[in-house]
């Protein structure tokens, strides 16, 4: 026990103990207490750790939920309706999880764009980049397969559309599509499979990413909104990660979660679509199969293509191209608003994105079709067109070759 | 004029493209026009959601809705086991063409929940000779033609049916919206004292005393 009569700065014998045998506070000194992080962060920077928030969420509710469903499919839409009715909270663990799918995409989707946006893609944060979207294709993962654990008529023709695609490869395509349904159609072996496939490799991946995600940003330290490095000795420039930034994640957490219980507690079928109150039937197909609103974009992709393994292909670089991104774009100008061309492509992106969630929900048919095509063409214009954007406004921005990543 | 789209094309451009959009997204068709699926807009009506409104639904539909209906996910008091359909599956195609859908979840199954229900078991209407399923002309029911024939119902059995439904598909949804209330005033509370806390630090660490 400390008397009142002990410095402040002494810690107890069971922290010394502790101390002795595991390097917490050099860990605490290197991660939170000393970690250098510039005091120009706006609140866009806040979407990192409200991510890494929501997949803990989703790990603990995860939890709770693996422990009462069945994953079979003669079972599996009962065990949902049996943790939504009978369960104690269990309504309340599975809306929590539901929702916080939508959430964690959503904050996961800020965070990128806060990384289109402001640069987080160039040197010296490259690997942190591709570290980055590594995290967000598990997330991608997470919610593919998760969807199609309640077993309703949405989870099973979604994933029986999704599985489909990789008919389209050449010579192999059918033998494929079997291998990893397990089956000629989506049954029993897929929803196994998917369910290992969530609730094992899915946290695994998660947790390991996380962490060399965040040795990656420990390594070359946060960058910030006026895209010029920052001295991080200075103390005008930067300060330490706590309290100052623990005290603003903790409050804009809260913040956010406002929001978030309010769908959990007041809307939670708001995201979902209602044929998926309906049990998977595999001999009714729905009038209109839909994915969950966070893959809208890319699924519009895939269907603005004619030819089935064309659109797959550019359903895969729809995201793959995210990879290649540092090297389409040659600017060393880091924050978007600096760059006279490249600030209204990303406007124009970001609306562009919105256009093909939009017209994903409708059938590809008429006008709609040609929306999604005008939209799939700005979508790979943008990134195809960003070599020779970046030689134009290097020009205009004065970079020249021998510019190094230090510049703003 | 010439000179100011040289200099500002972009923006220019971003901004037509943005109206273009908004022009374009407000004019196509919504979903529910589409030729197949044309239904109208649930009315917007009170569901009722006192115990006796549900109690009376729920009476209507444990005796006259099971006669085809069953509710795989609710126990009869009576006997502790599901409500099952009195018709079998093979009399249900042969008199309808199709299998009653089960009505433990039909609430939160289809588009507009309650509101649909409700709209629907009222919205039966003159079939000008359009359909050829057994319940008739339906104007709520996507596609306009309905296999279920019309129940009879009064407007008040009719709001008592789908509140008592609303309440099937979602048995816990008063603790729900409690749990939600304090939840909200927790949270609002737990926020703004957090946020004072932030600004406190904020102060300290831009005027270091």
């Amino acid at each position: 026990m400390n008397g009142p009569d002990k410095a402040p700065s002494e810690h107890g014998r069971f922290y010394n103990w502790l101390d002795r045998g595991l390097p917490v506070s050099e860990f605490m000194e290197r991660h939170i207490t000393g970690y250098p992080t510039p005091r120009s962060l706006n609140y866009l920077w806040n979407f990192g750790s409200l991510a890494g928030f929501f997949i803990v969420l989703q790990i603990i509710t995860g939890f709770f939920l693996m422990s009462q469903y069945r994953g079979d499919a003669t079972t599996a839409f009962a065990s949902m309706q049996r943790i939504m009715r009978d369960v104690d909270w269990g309504w309340m663990i599975r809306d929590l999880h539901a929702v916080g799918a939508s959430f964690a995409f959503a904050v996961i989707y800020a965070h990128t764009i806060r990384g289109l946006w402001y640069g987080s893609y160039k040197e010296p944060r490259r690997l942190l980049w591709h570290i980055g979207l590594l995290l967000l294709i598990t997330t991608m993962v997470a919610g593919f397969t998760g969807y199609l654990l309640p077993w309703g008529q949405m989870s099973y023709w979604a994933a029986q559309v999704i599985t489909d695609l990789f008919s389209a490869v050449p010579l192999i395509g059918t033998a494929l599509v079997e291998w990893i349904r397990g089956g000629f159609v989506v049954g029993n072996p897929t929803l196994a499979r998917m369910f290992a496939i969530h609730a094992m490799l899915v946290p695994v991946l998660f947790l390991i990413l996380i962490v060399v995600h965040l040795s990656a940003l420990h390594r070359v330290g946060s960058g910030n909104p006026t895209g010029i490095e920052v001295d991080k000795k200075s103390g005008r420039e930067v300060t330490p990660f706590h309290p100052l930034h623990t005290a603003k994640d903790a409050w804009f957490t809260f913040f956010i979660f406002i929001f978030f219980f309010a769908f959990v507690f007041f809307a939670p079928d708001f995201f979902s679509n209602p044929d998926n109150y309906t049990e998977a039937n595999p001999l009714v197909t729905p009038s209109e199969i839909v994915p969950e609103w966070y893959f809208l974009p890319f699924f519009a992709i895939l269907r603005a293509i004619p030819n089935k393994l064309l659109g797959v292909i550019a359903f895969a670089s729809s995201i793959g191209i995210y990879f290649f991104l540092p090297l389409l774009d040659r600017v060393k100008t880091r924050r978007a608003l600096r760059r006279p061309i490249f600030k209204w492509m990303l406007l124009g992106l970001m609306v562009d994105l919105y256009l093909l969630g939009w017209v994903a929900a409708y059938p590809p048919l008429g006008p709609y079709l040609l929306v999604s095509r005008i939209a799939t063409f700005y979508y790979f214009a943008f990134f195809l067109s960003l070599p020779l954007v970046s030689r134009i406004e290097r020009r205009m921005l004065g970079e020249t070759a021998s510019d190094g990543g230090g510049a703003t | 004029m010439v000179n100011w789209i040289q200099r500002n094309w972009f923006p220019a451009l971003t901004v037509l493209t943005v109206a273009v959009v908004v022009a374009v997204t407000q004019s196509l068709p919504t979903l529910a026009e589409f030729p197949g699926s044309e239904a109208r807009e649930p009315r917007e009506v009170t569901i009722p959601s006192d115990r006796q409104s549900i109690d009376s639904g729920q009476r209507i539909v444990t005796t006259s809705c099971v006669s085809c209906h069953s509710l795989r996910y609710l126990r009869n008091p009576a006997t502790q086991k599901p409500y099952a359909a009195a018709l079998t599956k093979a009399q249900a195609q042969a008199s309808f063409g199709k299998e009653p859908p089960d009505l433990s979840t039909i609430a939160r199954a289809r588009r507009g929940g309650a509101h649909y229900l409700y709209s629907m078991l009222t919205g039966y209407a003159a079939d000008p000779g359009t359909c050829t399923s057994s319940g008739g002309r339906n104007d709520y029911f996507p596609g306009g033609c309905i296999a279920m024939p019309n129940p009879q119902l009064t407007n008040e059995q009719a709001l008592d049916v789908a509140a008592f439904l609303d309440r099937a598909a979602e048995p816990h949804k008063t603790s729900r919206i409690r749990t939600g209330i304090a939840v909200m005033i927790f949270m609002l509370l737990l926020t703004l004292l957090s946020y004072v806390v932030y600004r406190r630090v904020k102060r300290r660490i831009l005027i270091p005393s």
